[in-house]
This record gives C-alpha cells, structure tokens and sequence, in this order.
C-alpha cells in the first residue's frame, strides 16, 4: 500500500470505513490517522499521519509471539489465528507502529444495560467469529472482504483524496511500485529493521 | 474515540499484574541461586528457606502472568516458539526451573539435601534460575514498540535485582523467625554479599538510566520515570540507598545484633524490587514515527506533573 501525505487531509473516512468492515468493537481501530506536525519552525507544518498495520517483511509481532499465532500468508500480509493467541500482548509491545490491538472483551459503544441493537448483535456475532475476544488482533488488508471477491481493502476504496493506493509491490509496473519509484516513497521508520511493505509519498 | 486521542503515547498493554510476575520470578530465581549458594556454602536453615521459597514464589508470579493472559487456554502452544520468542524461552526456563526445585525441595525434606545427586541438581536448578531472571528482563529488551525498555541493560539489572530480592527475601524470612539466628560472622558475610549486589544494581540502574536518557525515543520515559516518587523515593531512596546504609552498618557492626537491620533491609528491598518493575513498565512510551528525516510529532500538551504528554481534546 502507498499512503500519499500531500493528498491527505485527516477526514477519517478510512478509521470509520475500517470499523464498519471490519465491525472492529470500541476502542480497536485498526486504522488510525493521527493529527501532528513535523518540521522544525519556521518550516513546519500541521500533517495528518493515516497509520495502519503495515504487514512488515520482518514482523516484530511475528517473531515475539510465543505461540505462532501470528503469521504471514503466502501474499505477505500479516494475520492473527484467534485459536492460538493466549492474549500476552507480547506482540503489542513488539510492533514499533502501535498496530495491535487487545480485545479481552466485545464492547457496545453504548451504556451497559442498553440492550444491543440488531447491527450491533450482528457486529458482535461477526467480530468473534473472525477475530474472537481474548485476542490481540491487527489489520490484515481486509483478508476477508478480498476474499470476497473485492479487489481493494476498506479504506483504499473510501478515500475521497485518493490518497491510499494499494496494490502489488512484486510487480514493477504496479502503480505503487511506480509511485514508489517515481515519488520518493518511504517506509515508516525503516530504522526499526521491519521492511514495512506500506509507504509514504512525502510531504516535500 | 477515546484511546487514539489521550495518552496515546504510554503502552497500557502490559500492566502492575506483569509487574508482580517479573517481580515474583525475580525473587523466586534469586532465592533458589541464594539457597543453592547456602548449601554449598554450610548453611542449612538459609539454604533451605531459599530453595523452599523459590518454588511458590515463580508459581504465584506465573499465576499473576496466567490471570492477565487474554485467552490462557491456549497456552498449551506457547513452549513451541523457542527459537525467536522470549516468552517461549522463558517457560522452558521456568518449567525445569520448577521442576529441579521441586526435586531439591523433596530431598531437603527427605534429609537428602547435601548429596552429591541432589548438588548436581543445584546446579542445574541455578543454570535455570539465571536463565528465569536474564530472560524476565529480556523479555523486555525485545519489545520494539517501547524504545526505553529496548536495551541490553535490561536483562543485567533485572538479573541484580533478581539476586537482591532473592537474598532479601531468604534472609527476612529467617530474621522474622522461621530459621534460626544466625551466626555474627556469617550475618557479616551475608551483610558484604548484600552490599555487593546492591552497589552492582545501584550502579547498573544509573548506566541504564543514563544510556536511555541519550537517545531521543527512551528519552521522555526516564524523564517520567524520574518524576514518579514511587520509583525515585521508593526504589532508589528506600530500595537502594537504605538497604546500603544498613549493610555498611552491618558490616561495621562485625554482624552482631544485625537482625533488626537485616529485616528493615530485606522489607525495604522487596519493595523497591516491585517498584522497579512496576516503575519500567508503567513509563514506556511507544516508539514515534518519522518518515525521510521529518520526524513526526503528535501535538501533545505535557502533563508537569508525570511528564505524560497528553492530547489535548478536539485535536483529532
């Protein structure tokens, strides 16, 4: 995936698409655009930062996990097995992008005691039968909406600046991979040694 | 909306229970290493207050681990991993660990305890106990996602650690009149052994202070670290300097009528072994993002009292 800095402007369309398909309960957002600044004064400047899981080549979260219920599919993105996780949060401390999150239990987004609406009794029956409570859960590209037969994850397709451009970085002629090439594209933080395989096109 | 806004910096994943679990395996290691060292050493009632201890020390600090644990049922698939996971490791440590204790354990109790089978497992039983202590703070030094508790430091001082509390806790133990009194000339002995390791973490808790402190990811987190009065006063003023001043004294003393300071000792120790764990986990602060030299900051308004930085409402 390629995340263009100079087109996003923080509208949140992709955090709020991401929660509807993926029906991930409060407090888990799989997808997060942060609002910061960068740059030193006076050249500085107020910037939106859409972060996700960013299905590393060299999982941190993978290789900490001490049950292998984190693994990486064939397409290289990373995915949980709820039937394996015991829930340490080992994975949480690894991943140097904040991309994992706990859920111990399903939560309504309204007051205890209300009893649940119909989606949400439908959100809650679909949340733990692909990621299941008690489970550390993450992105994972929207495996099941793909398999679906949809081309593109949630919050590519949402975007209203086209700023997420997703696609397959082993073909050369892609348009990330043009993007990358051609636009200077950055991974986040490549310090971290976890050749993550979602880029940035920077702001300058 | 709440947990992307507020806060969001601190890791809030792993809490005061994984505190108690590093704190207890730390005791429960350090007391086996002591007791093994006791026998080996000829003396019977502390050697067989650190082996006893040991085993229900690491039990009740695992059972803390188990409690916060999401799923636990599943733990039957967590000795698998060894190969890249320190929490693999860590139950292969602490499984022998328990079981050359409980071996040790059964044969004091036998009358067994000084024979040549049983020294063999002594010394298997501390290869595992010192494996139990490194890999409690190893575990820490692997999590990328907190730049202040990745450091080879780590499993160093939470080795001393281990061996302080493990010691202190023995020696309290036999102090509150569970062993009996024990000779001036040991208690001098044990008062030098006390003094070692503790000048040992005192000085490897200020490099691992002092290296975080230079770079600019752990940075923030031993500045709330050294803003917490639970961590400055209660482990490095009642934790440390105290339990200095009070081996000095013993030592100076020859080891007679060194009880009452051997206690204070050992109660102030303990608890500032807690709190040092407690301390390093609840001040880790997640790694930031920089993209091609900018360096990304999320607009925070520093809180003077913990020096948190928090996200002010209406930012997102």
């Amino acid at each position: 995936m390629v995340i263009d800095l100079k087109r996003c402007y923080g509208c949140m369309a992709c955090v709020t698409a991401c929660k509807t398909e993926n029906f991930t309960p409060r407090g888990v957002f799989w997808a997060r655009v942060l609002k910061g600044e960068s740059g030193t004064y006076p050249n500085t400047v107020r910037q939106p930062l859409p972060v996700l899981c960013m299905q590393c080549e060299e999982p941190s979260c993978e290789t900490v996990c001490p049950t292998g219920a984190t693994y990486k599919s064939d397409d290289g993105v990373v995915h949980v097995d709820k039937n394996k996780c015991i829930g340490c949060n080992y994975c949480a401390m690894a991943c140097p992008y904040g991309a994992r999150y706990m859920v111990e239990k399903w939560e309504s987004y309204f007051p205890e005691g209300l009893p649940l609406s119909d989606y949400e009794k439908f959100a809650k029956a679909q949340w733990e039968e692909r990621s299941g409570v008690g489970v550390n859960t993450k992105c994972d590209f929207c495996t099941v909406r793909r398999s679906n037969g949809v081309e593109k994850p949630a919050c590519v397709v949402v975007c209203p600046a086209h700023a997420r451009i997703f696609g397959d970085l082993n073909d050369p002629e892609s348009e990330v991979s043009v993007l990358i090439r051609t636009h200077r594209g950055m991974p986040l933080n490549p310090e971290h040694g976890n050749e993550p395989k979602v880029y940035y096109l920077p702001v300058r | 909306m709440k947990d992307f806004r507020t806060e969001a910096r601190l890791q809030k994943g792993w809490n005061w229970m994984v505190a108690v679990y590093l704190f207890l395996g730390g005791v429960g290691s350090g007391a086996y290493v002591f007791g093994a060292f006791a026998g080996f050493m000829g003396w019977p009632d502390l050697a067989k207050i650190g082996v006893v201890l040991s085993l229900p020390a690491v039990l009740i600090g695992t059972l803390f681990l188990v409690a916060h644990l999401g799923s636990p049922l599943h733990m039957y698939w967590t000795p698998f991993k060894v190969k890249t996971s320190w929490i693999s490791r860590g139950v292969i440590f602490i499984s022998f660990f328990m079981l050359f204790s409980f071996i040790h354990i059964i044969a004091i109790f036998l009358g067994k305890g000084a024979d040549p089978g049983i020294n063999f497992v002594a010394v298997l039983g501390i290869i595992c106990a010192l494996g139990t202590m490194l890999y409690t703070g190893a575990l820490l030094s692997a999590s990328k996602g907190v730049p202040f508790w990745e450091s080879g430091i780590m499993p160093v001082l939470f080795m001393f650690s281990a061996l302080v509390t493990g010691l202190f806790a023995v020696i309290l133990i036999n102090n509150l009149g569970v062993g009996g009194s024990i000779d001036p000339a040991i208690a001098a002995k044990l008062g030098l052994i006390a003094l070692g390791l503790l000048v040992g973490e005192a000085v490897v808790l200020f490099f691992f202070l002092y290296a975080a402190y230079q770079l600019p990811g752990s940075k923030d987190s031993v500045t709330a670290l050294l803003h917490k009065p639970t961590f400055t006063f209660g482990d490095v003023i009642l934790g440390l300097l105290f339990p200095i001043i009070l081996m000095l004294a013993v030592i100076a003393a020859n080891g007679r009528s060194t009880s009452g300071m051997f206690i204070l000792a050992g109660i102030l120790a303990l608890i500032g072994g807690m709190l040092l764990r407690y301390g390093i986990l609840a001040v880790g602060m997640r790694a930031s993002y920089n993209i091609s030299g900018f360096e990304f900051r999320l607009i925070t308004r520093l809180d003077p009292k913990t020096m948190v930085g928090k996200v002010p409402p209406g930012n997102m």
